[in-house]
C-alpha cells in the first residue's frame, strides 16, 4: 500500500507579530494521499494557508514534522526545499503572481526552465497545456491583457508545466467572479485525476468538487 | 512638521541604514572633492603669501633687475643716500644637503643691515649665542629644527653642495623657529652675503635689496625708481607667483571629478527617494486621508533628505580636508621640484570653503528629492485604497531626454571648438558632455536591452531572459547608473591618456633634441628640476679635452620674465649643435637656413607653446630685456618642445654672452666616439669631477626616466580623485541593484516559490551589475578617449600651449574595463545577499 502523499505529524507553527507569538497550527496531524482532491476550509485566522505553506515547503514548522513524499521538509536545507517546489509542486496562488513583462506562454514555462530543460521542448509543452485550457489565441499576450479567470488558468499551467504529483492552491478563485470559479474548479477537478490537489478556500461551493473536506478552527483540526 | 518628521520620516530612515548610508555617502564623496580643491587652493595661496611675508619680514618694498637676475651692490650705495629708506641686500636660493632629501633655502645676508629687517633671535637666557670663529671661514647659521632634526650642534659642520662642489660650513649660531626661520618647516639657513656669493659663484651681485621705509611706501617707490633707472623694478614682495598660477590652474581643473561626484549623487539620491516614496504610498495616503496637507508632505520629504544632504556635506567637508592633505603634500612636491616657492604645512580653512560645502551638498540633496517629493505630495487617500495602482512607471521611450542630451553634448562641443574663451571652459564643456551622456542614456539603454535581450537569451537562459527584462523595464535607473560608472572611468581613461600623450611627444621632443650621449651639469634633477648654477669655469675644458669625446657643446639656461609668463632661454653653442645634430642626419630645433640669423643675433627659435601662449607666429617680432636695453628678435621658426611648459627661446650662446654679459654655461652636452663604453664614461667622468666639485653627468636615458617620473607624480595626484570617483560609481551599482531588487520583491518571491535557487538569484542579479559594468566600462573608454581628445586636450593647451594628439593608453584601458567588471561583480554582492534572505512568503505578498 503507497504511504501518504503529504503528512502533517503534530505540526506546529508559531508566528513572531511584533512582540507577540501567534500560535497558527496547534498540534495538526493530518494525511493526505495520492490523486485525493482535499479541500480546506476555516474562518480568517485558522491556519489555512499556514497549512498549505508547509506543504508546499514555503515555510518550516515550529515543531513536528511535515513529510512531502515521505521526506522531512525540516530536515531540508534551503536548496533542496527550492528543489522539492520545483519537481514535486505547482503552486497557484489567490491573486495569479504572474510576471506581467513575460507573455502567457513565458509565465507558463518558468518552472521548467529553472529546472534547465531545453526551452523548445517547455514551450511546446506550455503551449499544448494552454490550449487544453482554451489559451490557444491568447499565447503572444501579456498578463495585463487576459481577464482575472484567463490568468488563473495560465497559473495552472505555470503549476502543472513540471508534471509534478502534488498541486496546492491557495484561495484560487479568490479574486474571481461566481461563474469564472466554477470553471477553475472544475479545472483543478480535471487536475486532481492524474496527481494529489489540495485547496485552501472560502467557497462553499469548493466542497463540493473535491474527494474530502478539512476543516480547521484556531490551527486546530475541527 | 516635528510629528511628521518623528513618525513618518525617522522611523522609515531608521530601518533602511543602508539606503541612508550609500545616500549620505554619495553627497559626501562629490562634496570631498570640491572641498579638497578649494582648500588646496587656499592653503597653497596662503602659505605662499605667508611664505613670502615670512622673508621679506619688515620689508615693504623690493629691488629687483628689469629683465634679469643680478642685482650689483652698488645699488645699495645709491639708496643710502635716500632719507627714510634702510636696504639690505639678499641673496636667495635653494640647494641640497648631501645625504638629505630635503632642499635647503640659504639666504645670503648683510648682518649688520638685517637687523632693520628680519630678526633672527640667536638667544639662549637672554644673551645672543654665536660662534664667533666660524664667522672667519665658510659660517653658516642655522634654525632650531634643522638643527635638531639633523643632530647638528653650534660650532659643528655639515656639507652644503653648491657649484664648486660640497662644501664644509660651520655653525656660527642656531636661531629659534620664529620670522623666517619658519618658513619651509626650518629648512632655513643664513649666511653671510659675502660667503654666499662666494660658495655659489655670484660675484658681487645679489637677488634682490629689501627695503624698509619710513614713511609714505608709494613716495619711497617713487624716489629709488627715479634713483635707479629703468634698469630696475621696485615693487612690493610678490603676492603671485607665474609656476604656482599654473601649477593652481591645473589642480582646480581636477573640479570636474567634483561636477561629476556631485551629479552622481543626485542621482543615486533621486532613485532612494524616489523608492521611498513608492514604499510608503500606503502611509502617505493614509496621512493625507487624516488631514495632512500636500505641503506638509511635501515639505517633510524634502526636509528628511536636504537633511541627509547636510550630513553629508558635513561628512564631505571633513573627509575634504583629509583629502586636501595628500593633494597638498603630492602637489606642492612637484611645484617645488621646479623652484622651492611654496611650504604648506597647515590647511587653510575658509568659513566661504566650510558654508560653500554645506551648501553644495544640501542643495545636491534638494534637487534630487524635488521630483519624487512632488510625486508624494500627489498621491490621494484614494490611491491608498487601490492595490497595485501606485506603482513606479516607467516609459516605454525617452526621445525627450535624448533630445536634450543631444543639445547638451552639442553645447560642449561648441564651448571647445571656442566659441567662447575664459578659465575654465573645458570644465563647463566637460560638465555638459556628462549631462548630455546622462540624457541619452536612458534611450541608449533601452535601445541596447532590448537589442540585446536574445543575446541575453542565448548565453545565460532564462536568467539572462529576466536580467535584460528588468534592465528595460526602469532604463532610466540602469542608465543613470551606467553614466556615473562610466564617468569615474572617463576620468581615469582620459587622465592617462594626457599624461601618455606628454609622455610619448616628450620623449620623441628627447629623440630629435637631443643628440649627445651624455650630458654634465651642476643640477641634480632628481631633486630639483631647476637650478641656477653654473658649471665651474674649468670644467667644460676638461671634459672636452678627454680623449673619448668627439664633440660636445655648452648651454646657459636661464628663466626669464616676457609678459606674464617666466619663459625658459636657451643659450646654446649652435655651431657645435647643428654639427652633432647633422652626424645623425638630423637638424634639431635649427631650421635649414636659419643658422647665420641665428649667429647674427638677429633670430630665435621658439617653442610652439610659446608661440601658443603668447599668441605669436613665425616671422613675428619679440622683445627681450637685457642689462644693454630692450632686445628685439625675429622668430625664425617654431619647434615642438617640452622643456619648459610656459614657453622656451633659442638663441646663440655667443649672442647672450655678448648682450646679457653671462658667459656662464649650466650643463655641456657632449657625444662620445664611435665604441666608448657610455656608462663606464659616465660613472668614471662623474666620479673624477667629484673629486673637485658637485656635478652629474646623466645619459639622455636617465634624463628620459627623469620626466617619466614626473609625470607619473602628476597622475598619482589625479588617481586620488579618480579612485574616489570609482568608489562612488560603485556606490551607484549597489544602489541600483538594491532598489532593482526591492521593486522586484514579489517577482523575486514569485521565482523562488515555482523553484528559483538563491543561487540562480544571485546569478540574475549578477548578470544585472555586469551589464551596467560592460556598459559603463565601453562608455567609459569611449568618453575617456573624447575627452582626451576634447576638452582636456583643449585645456591642456590653454594652460601650457601644448597641443597633443590622441594617445590610447591600453594598459589603463584594459584595468578601466577589468576594473568595471569587478565593480560590477562586487557590487552585486550585498543585493544578492538581500534577494537571497527574502522571505518568500513575505515577499509573495509584498506590494
Amino acid at each position: 500500500m503507497e504511504g501518504p502523499v503529504i503528512e502533517f505529524r503534530n505540526v506546529r507553527k508559531v508566528h513572531a507579530q511584533g512582540r507577540r507569538d501567534v500560535v497558527a497550527l496547534d498540534g495538526v496531524s493530518l494525511q493526505i494521499g495520492r490523486r485525493e482532491f482535499v479541500t480546506i476550509m476555516g474562518p480568517s485566522g485558522s491556519g489555512k494557508s499556514t497549512l498549505l505553506h508547509l506543504a508546499g515547503g514555503l515555510d518550516v514548522p515550529t515543531s513536528g514534522e511535515v513529510l512531502v513524499g515521505g521526506n522531512a521538509t525540516s530536515s531540508m536545507d534551503d536548496t533542496t526545499l527550492t528543489l522539492l517546489r520545483r519537481r514535486e509542486i505547482g503552486f497557484v496562488f489567490q491573486f495569479f503572481n504572474l510576471i506581467p513583462s513575460l507573455n502567457i506562454v513565458q509565465n507558463a514555462s518558468l518552472p521548467a526552465l529553472l529546472a534547465g530543460r531545453p526551452a523548445g521542448e517547455v514551450r511546446d509543452r506550455a503551449e499544448s497545456l494552454l490550449k487544453t485550457l482554451g489559451l490557444g489565441q491568447r499565447m503572444d499576450h501579456s498578463p495585463e491583457e487576459l481577464s482575472g479567470g484567463e490568468m488563473q488558468r495560465v497559473a495552472i499551467v505555470r503549476a502543472l508545466i513540471t508534471d509534478p504529483p502534488i498541486v496546492l492552491a491557495d484561495e484560487p478563485t479568490g479574486n474571481l467572479d461566481t461563474a469564472t470559479g466554477v470553471e477553475i474548479l472544475k479545472i483543478l477537478q480535471d487536475v486532481a485525476r492524474e496527481r494529489t490537489v489540495v485547496i485552501v478556500t472560502h467557497d462553499d461551493r469548493a466542497a463540493g468538487y473535491g474527494t474530502r473536506l478539512v476543516r480547521l478552527r484556531d490551527g486546530k483540526l475541527a | 512638521m516635528r510629528t511628521l518628521l518623528k513618525y513618518f520620516s525617522w522611523r522609515y530612515l531608521r530601518h533602511h541604514p543602508i539606503r541612508v548610508f550609500l545616500s549620505v555617502m554619495s553627497v559626501a564623496l562629490g562634496v570631498a572633492l570640491f572641498a579638497s580643491i578649494d582648500i588646496s587652493n587656499t592653503s597653497t595661496e596662503a602659505a605662499f603669501r605667508r611664505t613670502v611675508r615670512r622673508l621679506a619680514g619688515h620689508a615693504q618694498l623690493q629691488v629687483v633687475r628689469a629683465g634679469r637676475p643680478g642685482v650689483e651692490q652698488e645699488v645699495l650705495r645709491k639708496l643710502e643716500g635716500l632719507e627714510g629708506i634702510q636696504a639690505a641686500p639678499v641673496l636667495q636660493l635653494s640647494t641640497t644637503v648631501p645625504g638629505l632629501k630635503d632642499m635647503l633655502l640659504v639666504m645670503g645676508l648683510d648682518l649688520q643691515r638685517e637687523a632693520t629687517v628680519r630678526t633672527w633671535d640667536t638667544s639662549q637666557d637672554g644673551k645672543p649665542q654665536i660662534y664667533v670663529l666660524a664667522l672667519l671661514g665658510d659660517a653658516i647659521f642655522v634654525s632650531q629644527s634643522f638643527a635638531t632634526r639633523n643632530n647638528l650642534k653650534l660650532a659643528g659642520q655639515f656639507s652644503l653642495n653648491t657649484p664648486t662642489g660640497p662644501r664644509k660650513v660651520t655653525i656660527a649660531a642656531i636661531f629659534k623657529d620664529r620670522g623666517a626661520a619658519q618658513a619651509f618647516g626650518g629648512n632655513v639657513a643664513v649666511m653671510p652675503i659675502k660667503t654666499a656669493q662666494r660658495l655659489f659663484g655670484r660675484g658681487t651681485t645679489v637677488d634682490r635689496i629689501d627695503l624698509v621705509v619710513k614713511g609714505d611706501v608709494r613716495d619711497a617707490a617713487r624716489r629709488v625708481a627715479a634713483t635707479l633707472g629703468a634698469d630696475y623694478v621696485v615693487q612690493p614682495p610678490p603676492t603671485q607667483n607665474s609656476f604656482l598660477d599654473e601649477a593652481l590652474t591645473r589642480l582646480r581643473a581636477i573640479l570636474g571629478v567634483g561636477v561629476v561626484a556631485l551629479l552622481v549623487g543626485i542621482f543615486i539620491i533621486y532613485n532612494s527617494v524616489s523608492i521611498s516614496v513608492v514604499e510608503r504610498v500606503r502611509e502617505i495616503g493614509t496621512l493625507r486621508a487624516i488631514g495632512a496637507t500636500r505641503p506638509q508632505i511635501f515639505g517633510v520629504v524634502l526636509l528628511e533628505w536636504s537633511t541627509l544632504g547636510f550630513l553629508g556635506s558635513a561628512a564631505g567637508l571633513g573627509l575634504g580636508m583629509v583629502l586636501a592633505k595628500s593633494l597638498i603634500s603630492i602637489w606642492t612636491k612637484e611645484v617645488n621640484q621646479v623652484t622651492m616657492i611654496v611650504d604648506i604645512s597647515d590647511l587653510a580653512v575658509l568659513p566661504r570653503t566650510v558654508a560653500g560645502s554645506l551648501i553644495i551638498g544640501t542643495v545636491t540633496a534638494l534637487t534630487a528629492a524635488y521630483f519624487p517629493a512632488r510625486a508624494a505630495m500627489s498621491i490621494t487617500p484614494i490611491e491608498m485604497l487601490r492595490q497595485n495602482l501606485y506603482v513606479m512607471t516607467s516609459a516605454s521611450h525617452y526621445f525627450r531626454s535624448f533630445g536634450a542630451g543631444l543639445v547638451s553634448i552639442a553645447v560642449s562641443l561648441l564651448l571647445m571648438g571656442g566659441l567662447v574663451t575664459f578659465e575654465g571652459v573645458s570644465l563647463i564643456a566637460s560638465f555638459f558632455a556628462f549631462l548630455g551622456a546622462a540624457l541619452l542614456m536612458p534611450q541608449v539603454t533601452l535601445w541596447t536591452s532590448q537589442r540585446t535581450r536574445p543575446i541575453f537569451d542565448r548565453l545565460f537562459h532564462l536568467l539572462g531572459f529576466l536580467a535584460a527584462d528588468n534592465i528595460s523595464k526602469f532604463p532610466q535607473r540602469t542608465a543613470l547608473t551606467v553614466v556615473a560608472l562610466a564617468g569615474a572611468l572617463a576620468m581615469m581613461v582620459s587622465s592617462s591618456s594626457i599624461v601618455l600623450g606628454i609622455k610619448v611627444r616628450s620623449f620623441e621632443w628627447m629623440e630629435d633634441a637631443f643628440p649627445f650621449d651624455a650630458t654634465v651639469s651642476a643640477t641634480d634633477y632628481a631633486a630639483t628640476l631647476y637650478a641656477d648654477v653654473a658649471l665651474p669655469a674649468e670644467v667644460p675644458e676638461r671634459v672636452v679635452s678627454k680623449p673619448e669625446v668627439e664633440l660636445a657643446y655648452g648651454v646657459r639656461s636661464r628663466i626669464h620674465g616676457f609678459g606674464a609668463y617666466d619663459v625658459m632661454i636657451y643659450a646654446v653653442e649652435l655651431d657645435k649643435y647643428v654639427r652633432m645634430q647633422e652626424m645623425r642626419g638630423r637638424s634639431g630645433f635649427v631650421p635649414p637656413g636659419a643658422l647665420p640669423e641665428l649667429r647674427a643675433g638677429r633670430g630665435v627659435i621658439t617653442s610652439f607653446n610659446f608661440l601658443k601662449l603668447h599668441k605669436l607666429k613665425e616671422g613675428d617680432s619679440l622683445v627681450l630685456q637685457s642689462p644693454q636695453g630692450p632686445q628685439s628678435f625675429r622668430i625664425l621658426g617654431g619647434y615642438e618642445d617640452y622643456a619648459w611648459p610656459q614657453g622656451t627661446l633659442y638663441l646663440d650662446r655667443s649672442v647672450y654672452r655678448e648682450r646679457w654679459g653671462d658667459g656662464a654655461i649650466s650643463y655641456l652636452d657632449v657625444k662620445l666616439k664611435k665604441g666608448t663604453d657610455l656608462e663606464k664614461w659616465r660613472t668614471a667622468t662623474e666620479q673624477e669631477l667629484r673629486s673637485s666639485h658637485w656635478l652629474f653627468v646623466y645619459d639622455v636615458a636617465m634624463l628620459k626616466k627623469l620626466a617619466d617620473d614626473v609625470m607619473d607624480n602628476t597622475l598619482r595626484l589625479m588617481n586620488v580623485q579618480v579612485a574616489l570617483a570609482m568608489v562612488i560609481g560603485f556606490f551607484g551599482i549597489v544602489n541600483t541593484l538594491l532598489i532593482s531588487v526591492l521593486s522586484r520583491t514579489r517577482e523575486i518571491g514569485l521565482l523562488r516559490a515555482v523553484g528559483m535557487t538563491t543561487g540562480q538569484v544571485g546569478s540574475m542579479i549578477l548578470i544585472e551589475a555586469l551589464f551596467m559594468a560592460v556598459v559603463g566600462g565601453i562608455l567609459g573608454i569611449a568618453l575617456g578617449l573624447a575627452g582626451a581628445k576634447w576638452p582636456l586636450a583643449f585645456h591642456v593647451a590653454q594652460v601650457s600651449g601644448y597641443w597633443l594628439p590622441l594617445y590610447a593608453p591600453w594598459t589603463t584601458l584594459a584595468i578601466a574595463f577589468g576594473a568595471s567588471i569587478l565593480i560590477g561583480a562586487v557590487a552585486s554582492i550585498l543585493p544578492s545577499r538581500r534577494a537571497a534572505q527574502l522571505n518568500i512568503l513575505e515577499a509573495i505578498t509584498y506590494e
